[in-house]
């Protein structure tokens, strides 16, 4: 599954991705597919060279020199695999090539934290991207105690210099489980975290953007994701009753990562109270432009619709026999990742 | 006299809020003759920690009925400043404590002890005074001690990477508060001295225990990016403090969901007051001329709970402007509230739009804004519904046929 989740977020970025500030310019692909993986979809054994420790350090590499020309580049790291956690701020990630039996027994490993530090500004790197995303999508389960001393030793991806240059960077991480905590993938499928992820940079982590000359813009940001994608993760891991939670690590500091085709969809949840009232009441939503955006009964506990994202004015009218008083019309704001409205009815004035 | 509030009798095992502070302006060993670099790093005494520190525990205790869980311990260690005690607005004196890193210790147990009794319950943990950075990640803090030249250079401070992880639920403590903040406002620049030494170990607050998973939501605000320093003017509060309290008296305000006993459903969450922090700090240095810049680290699950609950809508700051610019000549504006405004009364009637474009505040909510043109002007006007949401929001009326 991870090799998959890396494959279909690399075509996401191919095909989907839409920042005019920071076009797709390098998308370096290592992946290490599992046989049941190449099965569903042989390409993926065709596209990228595998993730051995060699190619990681090479592409590591030229990332960094590629990202450090211009502070306005935007950089993305996504890793999937096996991993033990070292401590709370770092992780030991696994390459293919681990437990080849030669030199340490993390010598193919690396340390995310030592990515981290090494992509900060720095005197030979002082143009590096000030935008850098992080996503983490492993477990974070901590090496037995016995395995510490074991532990110091992953191969160092940078050599990361004594800088006295301030580091504004907008650099978080997405980590997909909590510190100890396991993370899971669907079964054939995607892993939970970069199914989410997806599911967030496609729309459900969409904000709003005033733009310079007043118009607005749908966008995906920094901080809109660190809204979405832990509620994203958290329904997802509810639904399936297993626990992952994820957790925003780094500087977390605004900066728009992809511009979306337009305002995006929401689902929209509407509860009656009391609900004995559901099946005499009857909605009607309307948007700005006054067109009828959705008309009928609510759905039934549970289910939802879908609007776009925007500002609208919902008109609720109870039918006979009821009694219910019909409530004034009330505007609301419907903005992802996910909208409820409640309708509230009170008993109708008694006849006098 | 480090307890400024202590219920945690009364109140036993039930979920409470938890504050630590910390600010420290006076520091012993700074006011002798710079001795050589680097014992005190070529720092000097500082004039907002202490004041700054005082006013954020005073908000606490002062908005205790708008936390979503009781207030139910308050320490505040001050060392306040000459300027500060001068200045006499405040009782700092009556609070002066040592802020040695033995009493922090001790403060910092016990601040512990009592987060640890119930998992719903929330901390604040608030440090002003120095800082310095050793490598990318971390942040030192640096007690009253620091510089008394008596073992490592950093023996008198904390860091950091072990306060927080010393505040993990643990098999020992796993009812500790899963709702923690951390503030440190204080600079984070990385002497070159530290470049001397193979290590620079700091003082450590705890051992830390790893053993459960840790699933707090727990962020860190950081009052400068790595490498830079934090704001303040002199004698006052810090620029950064004065942005956190703008933030939450309604600054960072969002619609949340409804309290049982029927107050307004608006409230600050970890996510609106990272998400508010950059517009009132920008506001606020201008204003002072300063170039503060903060950083937060961590989050995530639980970033939407409420830490500061409202008591009426707050207030957004909006710019309404006319397309073309030169519409506002001919043309007013009415802006009224859709919701609750049954007599459908302007919150702004401008007639014309001057200054162009307009600024003002209106409280959080749902507006149309339609405009009045003159004959013969070639404008045709829409109307333009907008979601005006803190901290602040740009209207664009457009005006072309």
């Amino acid at each position: 599954m991870a090799a998959e989740t890396a494959f279909v977020l690399y075509r996401w970025l191919l095909t989907e991705y839409n920042n005019p500030a920071a076009p797709l310019t390098t998308c370096r692909l290592l992946l290490s597919p599992t046989e049941s993986e190449i099965s569903a979809r042989p390409e993926i054994a065709e596209v990228a060279e595998a993730c051995t420790l060699d190619h990681f350090l090479r592409d590591s590499t030229e990332w960094r020199r590629d990202a450090s020309d211009d502070n306005a580049n935007v950089t993305v790291l996504y890793l999937a695999g096996h991993a033990l956690e070292r401590h709370r701020e770092e992780q030991i990630v696994l390459m293919e090539d681990f437990g080849d039996g030669i030199g340490p027994l993390l010598r193919n490993s690396i340390s995310t934290a030592n990515i981290f530090n090494g992509m900060a500004p720095a005197g030979r790197q002082r143009n590096i991207a000030l935008t850098q995303l992080y996503f983490f999508d492993m477990g974070r389960t901590r090496a037995v105690e016995s395995a510490r001393t074991e532990l110091m030793s992953p191969s160092l991806v940078f050599d990361v210099e004594f800088s006295n240059l301030a580091d504004p960077r907008s650099a978080v991480i997405f980590y997909a489980s909590s510190s100890g905590q396991m993370a899971y993938g669907y079964s054939g499928g995607p892993t939970l975290f970069g199914d989410a992820l997806l599911a967030c940079l496609r729309g459900g982590a969409g904000r709003r953007e005033e733009q310079a000359d007043g118009g607005e813009a749908w966008v995906v940001s920094v901080h809109s994701l660190a809204r979405a994608l832990p509620m994203y993760v958290d329904r997802i891991a509810a639904a399936a009753e297993i626990e992952q939670r994820v957790v925003i690590g780094g500087s977390v500091n605004e900066a728009i990562v992809h511009y979306l085709p337009g305002p995006p969809p929401v689902e929209v949840a509407l509860r009656v109270d009391p609900a004995a009232a559901h099946a005499c009441t009857w909605v009607k939503i309307w948007n700005t432009a006054d067109e009828l955006a959705f008309e009928g009964r609510p759905p039934a506990p549970g289910d939802t619709f879908t609007l776009p994202a925007g500002v609208y004015r919902i008109v609720v009218e109870t039918t006979a026999p009821t009694a219910w008083a019909t409530p004034k019309p009330r505007w609301i704001v419907v903005e992802p990742p996910e909208h409820s409205i409640k309708v509230a009815l009170t008993d109708a004035a008694p006849a006098q | 006299m480090p307890l400024l509030l202590n219920e945690a009798a009364e109140r036993g095992d039930a979920p409470g809020f938890h504050a630590l502070i910390i600010g420290i302006s006076a520091y012993p060993h700074l006011s002798q003759p710079t001795p050589p670099e680097p014992p005190t790093l070529g720092l000097r005494q500082l004039s907002s920690p202490a004041i700054t520190a005082y006013r954020i525990a005073n908000w606490l205790i002062t908005r205790r009925a708008y936390l979503p869980v009781p207030l139910t311990t308050c320490r505040v260690m001050l060392l306040p400043s000459a300027v500060e005690l001068a200045a006499g607005g405040e009782p700092l004196a009556a609070l002066r404590d040592e802020c040695a890193r033995t009493q922090v210790l001790v403060e910092a147990a016990a601040w512990r002890a009592d987060a640890s009794r119930n998992a719903d319950s929330m901390t604040l943990f608030y440090f002003a005074g120095h800082g310095v950075q050793r490598n990318q990640r971390d942040h030192v803090m640096l007690l009253a001690g620091f510089g008394r030249g008596i073992g490592p250079l950093l023996e008198d401070a904390i860091d950091t990477t072990n306060l927080l992880a010393g505040m993990a639920p643990t098999t020992a403590r796993p009812k500790m508060a899963r709702t923690q903040m951390y503030f440190i406002d204080a600079c984070r620049v990385r002497p070159k001295v530290f470049a001397r030494y193979e290590d620079s170990p700091s003082g450590k607050l705890w051992d830390v225990e790893v053993d459960i998973v840790d699933d707090r939501t727990a962020p860190l605000f950081h009052t400068a990016v790595p490498g830079a320093k934090a704001y303040a003017v002199k004698g006052k509060q810090t620029v950064f403090s004065q942005a956190l309290l703008e933030c939450l008296t309604g600054g960072a305000g969002r619609e949340v969901e409804p309290r049982a006993d029927g107050t307004p459903p608006y409230g600050v969450t970890i996510n609106s007051l990272r998400e508010s922090l950059p517009y009132h700090l920008d506001r606020i240095n201008r204003e002072h001329g300063t170039r503060a810049r903060f950083e937060v680290q961590g989050g995530g699950y639980g970033g939407q709970r409420v830490i500061h609950w409202l008591d009426s809508p707050p207030l957004v700051d909006v710019t309404l402007e006319l397309h073309p610019s030169e519409a506002h000549h001919h043309a007013g504006v009415r802006v009224v509230a859709l919701n609750d405004n049954p007599d459908n009364r302007p919150s702004w009637d401008l007639a014309p739009v001057i200054p162009h474009p307009y600024c003002g505040s209106l409280p959080m909510g749902i507006y149309l804004a339609s405009a009045r043109i003159e004959p013969p002007a070639p404008y045709v006007d829409n109307g333009l519904a907008f979601s005006a949401i803190p901290p602040n929001h740009r209207v664009r009326i457009p005006l072309l046929g």
